[in-house]
């Protein structure tokens, strides 16, 4: 037990990003938790508004509080689809820290890299909220998703990936600690938000989980780690699952969760 | 078994080139004669132009040429430094090979950094024949290299080989430390980080093979040679003898401590495929890092891998092992990483300018009772980039204010070299720009000043001295620079970082 426990510790010691994934985790269940909330007793009318946009019709008919809302949906997807993605970084400027701000660094990494995605997601959902006032119709997830696909295999798009990964040259000393952890998430968020920005315009015109977890498969499958990595950015692998999950709401966009 | 020897113990007649070299000067001759005589892009994959840009080719604008899938390919500053190397080696080997139509020819080595002989460090003598026709020779060299001078700063050549050959550890994840360098196992990649053979051993060679240097001019160089850049270095035939030696160290570093491994058990390294081109026609080479860990499954071995006379090796086991039970002792679990105790950030790395490092004592981390305390200090110099740079730098500890470092030999850490960094400082299409990581273990520094008590727990005071190679008096000759002012160097680290480990 106690060489368990040792084991266990000595890891979290090596890896102090391990909480980041339990955040991102903890971000999924409340989507999933929400949604059913929300796919739960539907009149008669809201089932036949259903059949033709992906969005809670309710939530796109009350303006401004349903934008809030879909923001506050778009944000807990954020957190559960991209967190993994950037648990890496924050784990490098936590140990480019001092070992008692570890945590601290880590959390203003990530506040850094959620505020851009957050801004992002503002921006789209107003967007689509003005472009499809009585929600988006299906085919605009599927074309977006078509979109992303062939984003995903641009030499610019595989260039950029590569010059994802942020150095981490951060003080350790007072304000300009808290604020180079900041910034270095908001660098990383930047750069994440052209990578797989166009891939997440499909979660600001859909609120289906199983999309969510489709498209996080694809864009983690990616950054797995393994060899030949210079090889692997902007696979054909990873466009042949978004065209898949393309054809997937095309066809059964209204039915799926 | 085909046997790489060194350069300098070659059988000859007195007079007359080895044999070896010989083939080799016919060889280059003959693929130089492949390469467009008009400075056009080569296209012949056996041409000269186009093996040495698999390693680096530049356009006009400094950045790599990649419109070849073939170019700009070399890899530095990471674990996969040694491998490729290996690999374009044997691929190049072959291609000569093929040209003289003997597969028993093997490329010999330079050990140009042999802390036991630094009569070594002088270029070959067939190098340096400047006979008209001559393939082995070019001007676009260092003249010290060519006038058969010795490497500059030998010395701290000579201990950052020791460094070298005593490191623990292939690869970390931050490469502190490390003989090979950094982790690299996705796409989306951190900094630049050197192992300790890449950094002075092979660097220094490489800068000051390639490049001339005036301490009156400061740290820029004045005249800039092949060797001196990566778009450029394996168009001088010396390149591929010194990366031979450096390949050559890599076995000598598994030889040297049993404790000494590749990460083989690591997918990501050792799964890893490079592609060359094939000098028979057929399809391309393709290795992976598994398959070249061993240079005997390549068909060739080293004469000798014995280790410097300065370096430690570990004292023989004893016979009868650990008994049956050694089978159950389970794996100590690793060292936890390195502890940050203290970092400057934006750090000039100028002569007469010294960075003061705020320190902290190290935390207590909770395994204390468990693991091994820290032993170490080491200092990170990361992210360092600049355009103008000595080729190496003397990094020294505490030298009180306005004292001259010249005095405190004793405090000097060590010694970085600066091969590669004004590449790895540019942004481009593939790269960021954020420059070169490189380690010092300044443990042997910290402990002499705490002896003497002058190791100040809270601060450490860090002084850069560019360490550039005497000139000859006519070193200028042909050069139009007589009124040029010297250079001022804009070298500079991301952060200077004090680590406990």
């Amino acid at each position: 037990m106690t060489t368990v426990l040792l084991s266990t510790r000595s890891r979290l010691i090596r890896e102090p990003q391990t909480w980041v994934y339990a955040v991102a985790v903890v971000a999924a269940v409340t989507v999933v938790g929400l949604h059913l909330i929300a796919a739960a007793p539907a009149s008669p009318h809201q089932h036949a508004h259903h059949e033709h946009s992906l969005l809670p019709a309710e939530s796109l008919q009350q303006s401004q509080s349903a934008v809030w809302t879909s923001w506050m949906w778009w944000v807990l997807m954020a957190a559960a689809m991209m967190l993994p993605i950037a648990a890496r970084g924050a784990g490098r400027v936590a140990r480019a820290s001092l070992w008692p701000r570890r945590h601290v660094a880590m959390v203003e990494y990530l506040v850094g890299y959620l505020a851009v995605w957050a801004l992002i997601g503002l921006g789209a959902i107003w967007l689509v909220a003005g472009l499809y006032p009585a929600g988006a119709p299906v085919i605009t997830a599927a074309v977006a998703l078509v979109a992303a696909a062939a984003w995903h295999v641009t030499p610019w798009r595989r260039r950029m990936l590569r010059r994802c990964g942020s150095a981490g040259f951060v003080n350790v000393y007072g304000w300009r600690a808290d604020w180079d952890c900041a910034a270095a998430g908001a660098a990383f968020g930047r750069r994440c938000v052209i990578t797989c920005g166009p891939a997440m315009v499909v979660m600001a015109v859909s609120h289906s989980v199983l999309l969510m977890a489709g498209l996080a498969v694809v864009l983690w499958s990616e950054r797995i780690r393994g060899p030949n990595p210079s090889q692997r950015a902007g696979h054909p692998q990873q466009a042949w699952g978004l065209l898949t999950l393309a054809v997937v709401v095309a066809a059964w966009g209204p039915l799926l969760p | 078994m085909r046997t790489r020897s060194d350069v300098w113990k070659l059988p000859h007649a007195q007079g007359e080139w080895p044999q070896v070299l010989t083939d080799y000067e016919r060889a280059v001759g003959a693929m130089r004669a492949l390469d467009p005589v008009d400075g056009a892009r080569p296209t012949n994959p056996l041409s000269w132009l186009y093996q040495a840009a698999i390693h680096g080719r530049a356009l006009a604008n400094g950045n790599s040429d990649t419109s070849d899938p073939q170019w700009s390919n070399c890899q530095h500053g990471s674990w996969f430094f040694m491998p490729w190397h290996r690999m374009y080696l044997r691929a190049f080997e072959m291609v000569v090979q093929h040209f003289l139509g003997d597969e028993q020819w093997s490329l010999p080595y330079w050990y140009s950094i042999d802390p036991d002989h630094p009569e070594s460090s002088v270029l070959p003598p067939a190098f340096r024949d400047d006979a008209p026709g001559n393939q082995l020779y070019t001007t676009h060299r260092s003249q010290r290299a060519n006038r058969g001078r010795r490497l500059g700063n030998f010395p701290n050549l000579a201990t950052s080989v020791k460094a070298a050959l005593e490191a623990s550890a292939f690869a970390t994840d931050d490469g502190t430390d490390t003989f090979g360098g950094g982790r690299r196992d996705d796409p989306s990649y951190f900094g630049d980080e050197q192992g300790v053979l890449e950094d002075v051993p092979h660097g220094t060679v490489h800068v000051q093979v390639g490049n001339d240097y005036d301490p009156r001019f400061g740290p820029q160089p004045i005249r800039r040679g092949w060797m001196g850049a990566f778009s450029t270095a394996a168009q001088d035939p010396i390149f591929w003898l010194h990366h031979a030696n450096i390949d050559r160290l890599w076995q000598m570093w598994l030889d040297a401590d049993p404790a000494h491994t590749n990460p083989i058990t690591e997918s990501a390294w050792a799964d890893t495929g490079f592609t060359f081109p094939n000098p028979t026609g057929g399809p391309p080479l393709t290795w992976t890092i598994a398959e070249v860990i061993d240079t005997t499954a390549l068909g060739y071995r080293y004469d000798t891998t014995a280790v410097p006379s300065t370096v430690r090796t570990p004292a023989p086991v004893l016979a009868g092992g650990g008994g049956p039970l050694e089978a159950f002792i389970p794996e100590p679990e690793p060292k936890p990483p390195p502890q940050v105790v203290g970092a400057a950030v934006q750090v000039p790395m100028i002569a007469d300018q010294r960075t003061d490092v705020q320190l902290t004592p190290p935390a207590v981390i909770g395994l204390e009772a468990f693991q091994e305390p820290y032993e170490r200090v080491l200092l990170r110099l990361e992210g360092i980039t600049g355009t103008i740079a000595a080729p190496a730098y003397g990094i020294y500890l505490n030298v009180p204010p306005g004292e001259p470092v010249e005095r405190y030999p004793e405090r000097l850490a060590g010694t970085i070299a600066t091969f590669g960094v004004p590449e790895a400082s540019r942004t481009d299409a593939d790269h960021d720009g954020v420059g070169l990581t490189k380690v010092l273990d300044i443990t042997p520094v910290r402990d002499a000043l705490a002896e003497a008590g002058q190791w100040d727990p809270e601060n450490l005071n860090v002084a850069f001295v560019p360490l550039i190679p005497e000139a000859d008096d006519d070193v200028l000759e042909g050069l139009d620079v007589p009124d040029r002012p010297a250079a001022v160097s804009d070298l500079r680290a991301s952060r200077v970082v004090v680590l406990m480990a």
